[in-house]
């Protein structure tokens, strides 16, 4: 059962009552909420997820409203993970956000039976691309593009890794485009879906792009990685694609993860293969289009 | 002053057309280490050497100047992999 | 009188002292089971339960992942914690003194059985009061910093606690607390370290010492009974069951010594409430003669309110259903904490200078 096979009732009754629970990637997560506003983009958004009532969840998330301390006649929302609450309080239009950056914080402090790379990472032919995150490598909106163009949508912020079989494991999650990328994307991807923006989060305006249907169906589909890239967005610059050495990606991998050090000698010895098993480039790029050429033509060379 | 290894047995060792990451155990690092400062380990772990002996052996694996510049700099390596518990300082002989 | 808790309490308690059940839970028991031991520490702890018990393969699988993660985390602060005890002892390696290692690198150190199970996160060393401005300013310069600190918190820590504001390796995150007691100083009750360093013992192949056995288990019920607010404490009270059980069982007269030990110290009550406690949740084989023995017992009124109290508080809440009691028997404990802790005319302002400093936090943090 997926959330847009039951009516808007039901789902809200869910969130409501007994907590909705759906499958994103290999993990389920139980929401609580009973704020109407929220109740409704999730609707919208989630609307693809499994829904997965009769299963073990791993996080149990909330998003109840309160009275502002500061200011008695404004409401605000906070996140609960468990009934602890790990942030402040946040403004009521800001609900949404605040639950998805929850969910991250949950999954990248509690996880450590998989290797948590911070990279966008989406599929193609069969192998995985990884795009870790570095400042200004705009990973996200890339990432969004990729996976309305052909790619599938692994995660845009989690490169999930089995260790012991060296594969990754998808998480579709919404991907939160800031700022200018949302005209951007808007302007390139016409008929996607997205939330309304929400302006003054502590990442500036944030709209959350719902992840492509195929991706999230086949989301319990492994593969294995072939490819790192890092990439950077310049504007004006022609794109350029170049290998790094291995002793570089192995560092920048590694010093950017979740839970690399958490994992000891198995975190070590996972980048190191994963490493020996990739090709490994830095990208520079200003436009989709000519990114595309490239990686097409990358994936299509095996 | 002798120095020796510190648990160099337990280290784990990936090596990258002479650049190396290295896993130490014992503190749950990874180090990355250039060609010159394995070398210095692995001489260091045949047997404990001072510094002048160090600096006496790279500069002729480098073919370098081994004059004051070259062992004070060796000299503060060997003092940064202490703090890090590469290597130790050992005042018996060998 | 006996042990009666709410159900989601039993859940817990079962899970931890009787493996053997865990194959009967259903899966919304273990979902709960899980929620509940991470929230006390106890989540690594389990997982070290199951895999003893060898029943780790009919885990539901996405409880054995969580487990994992719970096992992977332990392991992993419990290497830090012996990395920084390691660098500890290499930086004073040219001072003469005698450092004990105290709370979970001890149980490591002592083999306790389970230690590698207990989430520890900081390093806590107790060392001579006459050594400490030496060692505080040779770890300075090797590179441990202070975290910043206000004023006051700067002047509780050198006039009013036993221990110095927590160092930090520039280069590491683990907290190194370094004691030169065991009990606050502004607190009624004093300890003279003198006698515990007197029966410290040895670690092999190195300069690290333990408390001895007895005093091990005495500064374990101080901690829970005396310094802390016993809320969500419950791996503590296992702490101590464990190390009665592992010593008693070792020393024939591990119980009079305790005892002993206890009236020597002028810590029988805290101790009473340690037994008392221990034997009620974790069923430890404490000899009924052992709690008679003792100089001082809490009056029967006095142990009837701690019987209602201390159980609601150590055990976690139910996550999704918080009870007013279980909340109340909470602020009771903190108050009771902070009372014994510090007299009267201390104790009021430094409620309020925190509960401010909250406030003022809170405000700051929204106006960011």
């Amino acid at each position: 059962m997926v959330v847009n096979q039951i009516p808007f009732e039901e789902f809200h009754m869910l969130l409501h009552r007994q907590g909705l629970r759906v499958a994103i990637g290999p993990f389920n997560v139980c929401i609580h909420t009973s704020y109407k506003p929220l109740i409704e983009q999730l609707y919208l958004l989630y609307s693809h997820y499994r829904i997965t009532q009769d299963e073990i969840a791993e996080f149990h998330v909330r998003i109840v409203t309160e009275r502002s301390l500061r200011n008695p006649f404004k409401r605000n929302i906070r996140f609960l993970l468990d009934g602890q609450s790990p942030f402040e309080s946040f403004p009521q239009e800001q609900a949404l956000a605040v639950l998805e950056w929850g969910i991250n914080l949950a999954i990248a402090v509690r996880v450590n039976h998989l290797l948590l790379l911070h990279s966008a990472v989406v599929e193609k032919n069969g192998h995985v691309i990884l795009f870790p995150a570095w400042p200004g490598s705009g990973k996200t909106t890339l990432c969004t593009v990729l996976s309305y163009q052909g790619f599938r949508l692994f995660s845009d912020e989690f490169g999930l890794m089995d260790t012991q079989q060296q594969l990754f494991l998808p998480i579709p999650r919404l991907m939160p485009l800031k700022n200018e990328s949302i005209a951007v994307i808007r302007n390139y991807l016409p008929d996607i879906v997205m939330g309304r923006p929400i302006p003054n989060t502590q990442k500036g305006t944030v709209a959350h792009v719902r992840p492509p249907e195929k991706s999230i169906l086949l989301s319990k589909h492994t593969c294995k990685a072939r490819w790192i890239i890092f990439p950077k967005w310049i504007a004006d610059t022609p794109v350029k694609i170049e290998a790094i050495s291995d002793s570089e990606a192995f560092m920048m991998l590694a010093s950017n993860a979740f839970n690399y050090e958490a994992l000891g000698a198995t975190g070590f010895c996972a980048v190191a293969d994963l490493i020996r098993s990739c090709d490994c480039f830095k990208l520079v790029y200003s436009d989709f289009d000519s990114v595309m050429e490239v990686l097409h033509q990358l994936t299509n060379e095996t | 002053m002798h120095w020796r290894t510190n648990h160099f047995e337990t280290l784990l060792i990936e090596n990258w057309d002479e650049e190396y990451t290295v896993f130490q155990p014992d503190s749950g690092k990874t180090h990355f280490l250039n060609h010159m400062s394995m070398k210095m380990l692995i001489y260091l772990d045949q047997k404990p050497a001072t510094l002048e002996e160090i600096s006496a052996y790279l500069a002729v694996q480098f073919q370098q100047e081994p004059d004051h510049d070259f062992q004070r700099n060796i000299e503060k390596v060997l003092y940064h992999f202490d703090t890090l518990g590469l290597v130790k300082k050992s005042f018996v002989g060998s | 009188m006996k042990l009666d808790l709410p159900p989601h309490c039993q859940i817990l308690l079962n899970g931890l002292t009787n493996p053997a059940c865990l194959t009967r839970y259903c899966d919304s028991d273990w979902e709960l089971l899980i929620r509940m031991a991470r929230r006390v520490k106890l989540l690594g702890r389990l997982g070290l339960l199951v895999k003893e018990y060898g029943t780790w393969d009919q885990v539901p699988p996405r409880v054995s992942t969580q487990l994992t993660s719970g096992l992977v985390q332990v392991e992993k602060l419990q290497q830090l914690n012996r990395w920084e005890l390691n660098r500890v002892l290499w930086a004073l390696n040219d001072f003469d003194t005698s450092i004990i290692a105290l709370k979970g690198i001890a149980y490591s150190l002592a083999a306790i059985p389970h230690a590698s199970g207990r989430l520890s996160v900081d390093l806590d060393l107790l060392v001579h009061q006459s050594d400490l401005a030496d060692i505080e300013s040779l770890l300075v310069v090797k590179g441990w910093k202070h975290r910043p600190l206000s004023a006051y918190d700067e002047h509780y820590y050198r006039v009013w606690s036993h221990e110095i504001p927590p160092l930090v390796h520039a280069e590491r995150e683990t907290e190194v607390d370094i004691h030169h007691t065991l009990i606050p100083l502004t607190n009624r009750v004093k300890i003279d370290p003198k006698l515990l360093f007197d029966a410290a013992i040895p670690v092999k192949n190195s300069t690290i010492r333990l408390l001895s056995p007895v005093d091990m288990v005495i500064h374990c019920a101080v901690n829970l009974f005396q310094n802390n607010e016993l809320a969500n404490d419950l791996r503590d009270l296992l702490d101590l069951h464990d190390l009665m059980v592992f010593f008693s069982e070792r020393t024939p007269d591990f119980w009079t010594w305790l005892i002993d030990r206890s009236n020597q110290l002028k810590l029988s009550k805290t101790v009473f409430y340690g037994l008392y406690f221990s034997q009620l949740i974790f069923n430890t084989p404490v000899p009924g003669k052992a709690l008679v023995r003792l100089h001082a017992r809490p009056g029967r009124l006095k142990l009837w309110i701690m019987h209602r109290l201390v159980p609601l508080a150590l055990f976690p809440q139910h996550p999704d259903k918080p009870m007013l009691s279980a909340s109340l028997a909470r602020l009771l404990m903190y108050l009771r904490s902070h009372l014994i802790r510090m007299p009267l005319y201390i104790l009021l302002p430094h409620l309020i200078y925190k509960s401010l400093r909250k406030i003022r936090f809170k405000s700051r943090k929204s106006r960011s």
